[in-house]
């Protein structure tokens, strides 16, 4: 009778169901319980009760447990018999009433069980067919199916599947329920503020009311969901085919697609859109991501989108800082406002009218772009043709091809190659350009632009007003009117470059003719073959090699000297040079303050005071006329030198026939040194056969090994000594102040002797 | 100024502001050992001893000035002044205390007839 009666009822007031329920099942538990015999005890184990059994369980009995009860079984469990567990539970009449936590294995067929309001927590593992219970909280039900099922959900229930037209209500304050999966014409109203359900599967003509925070895996195939304005952040795994939803705000979507009609609200997240989603998304929507939008998309999108790929004749209108994995084909979209969108990839006749702060990922092919400001660009290819009034500060990973654009200032540039017809602005930074770009030249063109390579005859045209541009490589007959503190990473090949102050190079190859009145400190990575600079002071050079006929300023620095240089001599040249390697035949003037890290091979240098040297090998020359206070890392192998005071030595080896001054600190000398030593020298370790004549004040490390050292003399004019061995070509001797009587034992060929500001020089 | 050419056994007394080392280029010409003309009286006097030896007996650096070509008594006094580190005076014929001549380093000697004194060293080396 409740079975034909209550779904009837519910189609007018559902929220008497509870109600109802609660009348009918008080009526029956009085029935069973006048007609059961005998009473149930407590804690009884039954295999299986069947056959009109008519078990009234009238005591306070306490978890029994049935095997089976089957036809028309009347028990009635109306005390607090809590925790019985029931195997299955089947066939019509069966007018239970079901305490508290019981555990039931199957309910089956025109099951007309009520529970009471008081019952909690009830295991289902089935219900099928009919059943219309009235339900308790915190109940969970393996399977719902078939029709006429009318069941009132509490809360916090979970259900593994409800399918069949299950016309659930819940009625009550139930929430967050949890079910597996609904399908076919459920026509479940959870109207009340039931929260938090989560759904594995909802399909086929679902007419839900949807709560707040509910969690969806499928929505699919017309589902005519109608979600209240108060609801909030859903989560749809798929909604696919004409789901007509009227969305809460922060939902995430797994995939959308097929002819949606969709208003989006704020801030949504979206797997993929496709094929003809005419979504309108209101104004005041915002901060959307969706993965994908394929296929005639005409979204009409909110600010702050974040897209995956667009493509395919979307006709959009962007908004604002929107981002944008990949645009494709003939996307039209007109962007009126919005600003700092970022695309992946711009492909294939795309005419956007983009805003400011857009970054993009490639623009290929007869992109018409108008550009404005702040832009990033990871590549612009083939015939775009970006046209005027564009913005600043743009940022270009590669320009190529008939590329026409008119960039104004502050722009970046990865490459730009082949008849780059640019504009060039101020500020701009260019990773390459190559083949025939012709910059046109303009008043406001260039200023601290940054180039990686200009190569083949550019001829770019910077104004005298251009700043600090940056050069990776210029090669090619490249005649640029180069700007002020310019940075060249290499300069090649017939370059006829007027450099002004503070540039920056990395190579200057071949011929390259850089004309005088060039400002100071410039720095150069490596200048080479027949460079015929006039250079200012204060440059750094890398390498200079064969033949580089330089007029070097003061305080430059030279990585190396190789080959025949020959640096001109001029009165203001050179203070304060620092070099890596002087090698092979090198002839500089080189005045005070320069350091050396090797100077090596006949280096006939004229070594002014405070330098400092590395290494020195071989057949060093010097020249008398040199500076205090130089540090030499090591000398060797017949170096024959002059050296005044002060001076710092790692390691004297090999017949080096050095008068030393006063003040000297070796940390070693080795090997048939014999030398004329002044006072107060300090010494590492001298070994080895070493004939020093040792003055007084002296310190030493070690002395090893038939060092015949005539120690104790007092200070006054000393002389050199000659080598036992060997064959010196060069006398030193060594003076004190005052009076000194000497004499040379041996014929000199500079054995013209005239008065010096500090006592005795000879001539060359 | 125009400098002074200096040779092998010439005595050279210098006054300088501060200690220095002037640096001799030994030549490369093909030399007899150097000679010098001693004239009668005071000579200021270097040695040119082999480069092997740092040092020399006196009337063995001065052998060749003891006897002049025509039979005359050559050198009688050798003095090493005292500016030098070791300070002697040596006459002719006091076998006792022969002082020893260091190389580099200057000495006085009065000739008794002029005559030519020859050194030891010759270059190339």
């Amino acid at each position: 009778m409740a079975a034909v009666l209550i779904p009837n009822f519910l189609k007018v007031w559902p929220f008497a169901l509870g109600i109802a329920l609660a009348a009918l099942v008080v009526g029956v538990t009085a029935i069973v319980y006048a007609e059961a015999k005998p009473p149930v005890g407590v804690s009884d184990t039954f295999g299986s009760l069947s056959d009109s059994v008519q078990a009234a369980s009238d005591l306070d009995g306490g978890t029994d447990t049935f095997g089976t009860l089957s036809d028309s079984t009347q028990a009635a469990m109306s005390r607090p018999a809590g925790t019985d567990i029931f195997g299955t539970l089947s066939d019509a009449d069966v007018e239970i009433g079901f305490p508290t936590t019981d555990t039931f294995g199957t309910l089956i067929e025109s099951i007309g069980a009520a529970v009471t309001a008081t019952a909690g927590t009830d295991t289902f593992g089935t219900l099928v067919d009919s059943a219309t219970p009235g339900l308790t909280s915190t109940d969970t039900f393996g399977t719902l199916s078939d029709p006429d099922a009318e069941i009132g959900f509490p809360t916090t229930d979970t259900f593994g599947t409800l399918i069949d037209a299950v016309q659930a209500a819940s009625v009550l304050d139930g929430g967050t329920d949890t079910f597996g999966t609904l399908s076919e014409l459920t026509q479940a109203f959870i109207d009340r503020p039931a929260g938090t359900d989560t759904f594995g599967t909802l399909s086929d003509s679902f007419a839900f009311g949807l709560p707040t925070s509910d969690t969806f895996g499928t929505l699919s195939d017309s589902t005519g969901a109608a979600t209240s304005a108060s609801a909030g952040p859903d989560i749809f795994g798929t909604l696919s085919d004409s789901t007509t939803f009227g969305l809460a705000l922060s939902d995430v979507f797994g995939t959308l697609s097929d002819g949606f009609a969709i208003g989006f609200p704020t801030s949504d997240t979206f797997g993929t859109l496709s094929e003809g989603a005419s979504a309108a998304a209101s104004v005041s929507a915002g901060t959307d991501t969706f993965g994908t939008l394929i296929e005639s998309v005409t979204a009409g999108l909110a600010m702050a989108d974040i897209f995956g790929t667009l493509s395919d004749s979307s006709t959009m209108g962007f908004p604002t800082s929107d981002t944008f994995g990949t645009l494709s084909e003939s996307i039209l979209a007109s962007a009126s406002v919005g600003a700092s969108d970022t695309f992946g990839t711009l492909s294939e006749s795309t005419a956007l009218g983009l805003p400011t702060g857009d970054v993009f990922g490639t623009l290929v092919e007869s992109a018409l772009l108008m550009l404005a400001s702040s832009d990033t660009f990871g590549t612009l290819s083939d015939s775009a043709g970006a046209s005027g009034s564009v913005g600043i500060s743009d940022t270009f990973g590669t320009l190529s091809e008939a590329t026409a654009l008119g960039f104004p200032t502050g722009d970046a540039f990865g490459t730009l190659v082949e008849n780059a017809l640019l504009a060039l602005a101020s500020s701009d930074v260019f990773g390459t350009l190559s083949d025939s770009v012709s910059s046109v030249a303009a008043s406001t063109d260039s200023v601290s632009d940054i180039f990686g390579t200009l190569s083949e005859a550019i001829a770019a045209a910077v104004s005298a007003s251009a700043g600090p541009d940056i050069f990776g490589t210029l090669s090619d007959s490249a005649s640029p009117l180069l700007a002020s503190s310019d940075a060249f990473g290499t300069l090649s090949d017939l370059s006829l470059i007027g450099l002004p102050a503070s540039d920056t190079f990395g190579t200057l190859l071949d011929s390259v003719q850089a004309r005088s009145g060039y400002s100071p400190a410039d720095t150069f990575g490596a200048l080479t073959e027949s460079t015929a600079f006039g250079l200012p002071t204060g440059d750094a050079f890398g390498t200079l090699a064969e033949n580089a006929l330089l007029a070097l300023a003061s305080s430059d620095v030279f990585g190396t000297l190789s080959d025949s240089e020959i640096g001109l001599f001029a009165a203001s040249r050179s203070v304060s040079d620092t070099f890596g390697t002087l090698a092979e035949s090198t002839a500089l003037g080189v005045p005070a303050n320069d350091a050396f890290g090797t100077l090596a091979e006949t280096a006939l240098l004229m070594l002014a005071s405070s330098d400092v040297f590395g290494t020195l090998l071989e057949s060093v020359q010097s020249k008398i006329g040199y500076g205090l206070s130089d540090t030499f890392g090591g000398l060797a192998e017949s170096t024959v030198l002059g050296l005044p005071a002060g001076d710092t030595f790692g390691t004297l080896a090999d017949s080096a026939a050095i008068s030393f001054a006063n003040a000297d600190i070796f940390s070693g000398l080795l090997d048939n040194i014999s030398t004329g030593i002044t006072s107060a020298d300090a010494f590492g370790t001298v070994s080895d056969s070493s004939l020093f004549a040792l003055p007084s004040n002296d310190a030493f490390g070690s002395l090893a090994d038939s060092i015949a050292a005539a120690a104790g003399k007092s200070a006054g004019p000393e002389t050199a000594g000659i080598s036992a061995t060997g064959s010196p070509s060069a006398l030193l001797i060594g003076l004190g102040s005052g009076w000194s009587l000497f004499s040379i034992p041996i014929y000199a060929s500079n054995n013209k002797f005239y008065a010096t500001t500090t006592g005795l020089g000879t001539s060359a | 100024m125009t400098g002074t050419t200096v040779f092998p056994l010439e005595g050279i007394l210098i006054n300088s502001s501060e200690a220095h080392v002037a640096r001799v280029s030994i030549s490369t010409i093909n030399t007899t050992p150097a000679t010098k003309s001693l004239s009668s009286g005071w000579n200021l006097v270097g040695t040119a001893s082999l480069l092997t030896a740092t040092t020399m007996p006196a009337d063995e650096a001065l052998i060749s000035a003891f006897v002049t070509s025509s039979g005359q008594v050559g050198y009688n006094q050798v003095v090493s002044p005292s500016i030098n580190a070791t300070t002697f005076a040596w006459t002719r014929g006091d076998t006792s205390g022969i002082p020893t001549l260091n190389r580099w380093k200057g000495y006085w000697v009065f000739m008794e007839n002029a005559d030519t004194l020859a050194g030891f060293s010759s270059t190339p080396f």
